[in-house]
């Protein structure tokens, strides 16, 4: 045979071999290499975990006085509070105002009348008092008549004691009215000191008073010691004043009883109607009102106070509605801890006002004691044959405010076939899964992708539960390296 | 005259050409030319040898992307090879004793034979079967391979070929001490290796090329020779049926080019002997 021929059929057969192990190589290089796993039975699992805050049961709204201007607000939301901390700072009462500004009206026009009256006694004092020193020495007084001019000079001086006291107590009282308007000062402990002096002050009056008209009528009422017409008129004008001043005193004493008595009246709660207080111990969960709102009816604020039982309201999905049913179990964990407080139960289940797309879940937690469950009642598969303790709840150990993780969890019904999510594919409107199929080709056995058309009944994120027309015994494609396709040959990864 | 053969030469060559041209061609320009023909376009096909543009995806997607191609070719390596086995051990045998040895009814068989050899496998095909289904070699290579070696084709040809073995060297050998044996090996074998040859060829494509006998015997994928590879493409994958095509042309075509020496020689040599 000629050279080239020959050369030219050995290549050939080179070629043959070469390329069949080429091919080979190149046809395992573009097989799909795939997972498998078999359909199992069991229960899909819908559990949800979401985050909250502990609540509490009990809330207290806060009102206040309406037609007011919030002046101050004290607390915010999540602030703890006791008994008797101040919350808001209210303006002034209109009534308080006005019976303040009556009285210091009236305070101030009576208490110039005062004044003038005593800077009238006090100049006739004076004028008298000048007159004795001038003529005393060359008008001759018996003893007796030096004795009752002591006492009568003791008695202008009580007089001119109390007119002083009376008047540094008006002093004081003012000064009072003005701290507690500016400084919410209450204490009128000056004001009652400055009282009692006045009220000692008076008593001194009486009793110097008295002193001197009984000595007077102790006295021969035929005696009579000269005076002189100046000291006559100068002891008329002093007399005159005297009564005067009292009269004025007398005026203005009860006038200022009944001023007070109006202000005490509009006072009456001033503590609470310009401040308002916590009337418990809680946490502020709510505050409507700012700082220059006009105060109304409603509530400024809501209290939730510390209690047994507590709560928390958790924003889940609404795709999840159909697994949350009220009185169901849940499981409560507190934030950053393993281990979870069971005995918590769904009370309420809302659509949010704002996004219809979620829910709104009350879980209530109460105390419970410990129990224990007879797996005999248990539908749940994963429990068989065992025993279910539930723990104590400890919703005391629970604190307002703090941090939990709910988790929803609702086992759904038997399933025959399960398989995982991502086995299920969807293609214009078909739901199928891929089998592994051993067929017979020119290559021998090999294995392909064969579709089955089936129908998802329930799933989580996890596992899928599904029926097809007959018995899916072969496995089931879940995972590959590539996407694979119905007829496509396949290879199974050696795990 | 010459000008007659050169056309009938043409005539035989073309359709070789066209299928190699046809190989390189790109599946749209396969399309766009023999839509006619594959039902996706009106008018006449257009053959042509030179493609616009030539492309080796074809012969790629053969070589590469289709192991099923090799699988098959090695089947029908094995099964011809095996045929070309058992006719060069027992048709040789039986060509040389129909030429060479006298036995009662000899020229009956030798009858039966040609009958045989001219009967169309349809009509052999049930007695076949039911052969290979008693002898539990159905659906298997052995099957095929004892019913292509046993063929009477080669048998009718070499018988030709030895029986142009002149007698007198036959009696020379046997004055020399060649017995039967030495005869066949020594005497038979070599003056009728052209024959031998010949047949071979012939067996070759014969065997090469058979396409029934494997669709009727033969189950099982994986046993399938080559020649049924042709029928299984799709009619979307013209370029890799013409890629096949050619591939699998291309043993026949080497065989019968490294062989031709001796199927002349053979033929010339049998009439010089006459």
């Amino acid at each position: 045979m000629k050279k080239w021929l020959r050369n030219v059929s050995v290549g050939f057969l080179t070629v043959m071999v070469s390329f069949t192990f080429l091919s080979r190589a190149a046809a395992s290089v573009t097989t799909d290499v795939v997972q498998t796993q078999k359909a199992v039975s069991g229960r899909i699992s819908h559990s949800v975990s979401v985050s909250g805050k502990i609540e509490s049961t009990q809330e207290i709204s806060i009102t206040v006085p309406a037609q007011r201007t919030v002046e101050a607000v004290y607390v915010q939301e999540g602030d703890g509070v006791e008994a008797g901390d101040a919350l808001f700072l209210l303006s002034e009462n209109q009534e308080l105002a006005e019976a303040q500004e009556a009285f210091y009206t009236w305070e101030t026009k009576e208490r110039m009348n005062l004044e003038t009256a005593a800077d009238t006694y006090l100049n006739a004092y004076e004028s008298w008092q000048k007159y004795l020193t001038k003529t005393d020495g060359w008008y001759w007084k018996s003893e007796a008549d030096h004795e009752e001019d002591d006492l009568e000079e003791a008695m202008r001086a009580a007089q001119y004691e109390y007119f002083e006291k009376y008047k540094t107590y008006l002093e004081t009282y003012v000064k009072w009215q003005e701290d507690v308007i500016e400084n919410f000062d209450t204490d009128n402990s000056d004001v009652e000191n400055t009282r009692n002096e006045v009220f000692s002050a008076r008593e001194a009056v009486v009793t110097a008073r008295s002193a001197y008209y009984e000595y007077q009528r102790s006295r021969d009422k035929t005696y009579q010691y000269s005076r002189t017409d100046e000291e006559k008129e100068l002891r008329e004008a002093l007399e005159d004043a005297i009564a005067d001043y009292e009269e004025a005193l007398d005026t203005f004493e009860s006038g200022l009883a009944e001023k007070v008595k109006d202000i005490a009246d509009a006072e009456d709660g001033l503590s609470d109607d310009c401040i308002v207080y916590a009337e418990t111990a809680g946490t502020v969960k709510d505050v409507n009102v700012l700082a220059g709102d006009t105060t109304t009816t409603s509530a400024a604020a809501v209290l939730a106070v510390d209690s047994e039982n507590k709560k928390v309201t958790v924003t889940v999905s609404a795709e999840y509605e159909e697994y949350i049913e009220a009185g169901d179990s849940v499981t409560v964990t507190k934030y950053g801890e393993t281990e979870s407080i069971a005995g918590a139960t769904i009370s309420d289940i809302q659509y949010d006002e704002d996004d219809t797309s979620l829910l709104k879940v009350t879980v209530l937690l109460t105390s419970t004691t410990a129990s224990e469950k007879d797996s005999s009642n248990s539908e749940d598969v994963s429990a068989e044959g065992t025993e279910i303790v539930i723990a104590e709840n400890t919703s005391e150990g629970l604190s307002l405010g703090e941090q939990v993780t709910v988790t929803f969890d609702k086992q759904s019904e038997q399933y025959s076939m399960l398989v995982p999510v991502n086995a299920i594919y969807t293609d214009n409107d078909e739901t199928y899964v891929l089998i592994v199929q051993e067929t017979e080709g020119i290559l021998g056995t090999v294995l392909e992708a064969q579709k089955v058309i089936v129908t998802v009944l329930d799933k989580n994120s996890s596992y899928a539960a599904i029926s097809a027309t007959g018995a899916v015994d072969q496995d089931i494609i879940t995972q590959s390296d590539r996407e694979v396709k119905d007829g496509n040959r396949v290879r199974k990864q050696v795990s | 005259m010459e000008a007659l053969i050169l056309l009938f030469i043409l005539v035989m060559i073309v359709p070789v050409c066209i299928l190699a041209a046809g190989s390189f061609m790109g599946e749209d320009e396969l399309i766009l030319k023999l839509g006619a023909i594959l039902g996706t376009g009106d008018g006449y096909a257009e053959l042509t040898l030179t493609p616009i543009y030539p492309t080796l995806k074809a012969y790629v997607e053969v070589l590469l992307d289709t192991p099923e191609f090799f699988v098959m070719f090695w089947n029908s390596v094995k099964i011809t090879a095996g045929s070309l086995a058992v006719q060069l051990i027992f048709g040789t045998l039986a060509a040389w004793g129909f030429a060479k040895w006298e036995f009662p009814l000899k020229k009956a068989l030798l009858w039966l034979y040609i009958v045989l050899m001219l009967m169309p496998f349809q009509v052999l095909m049930l007695s076949d079967y039911l052969v290979l289904q008693r002898l539990n070699l159905l659906d298997s290579h052995l099957g095929l391979i004892l019913l292509c070696g046993f063929s009477t084709f080669p048998v009718f040809i070499m018988y030709r070929f030895f029986c142009g073995i002149p007698d007198d060297v036959m009696e020379a050998a046997r004055l020399d001490g060649a017995g039967d044996v030495k005869l066949f090996f020594y005497i038979g074998l070599p003056l009728g290796k052209s024959g031998i040859f010949s047949a071979m060829i012939l067996g070759f494509l014969e065997s090469w090329s058979m396409i029934e006998q494997p669709m009727t015997f033969l189950k099982t994928k994986s046993l399938w020779p080559l020649s049924i590879l042709l029928p299984e493409i799709e009619s979307g994958s013209i370029g890799f049926a013409f890629g096949v095509s050619v591939l699998t042309f291309l043993p026949a075509l080497l065989i019968f080019l490294n062989g031709q020496e001796y199927l002349e020689k053979g033929i010339s040599a049998s009439q010089v002997k006459q």
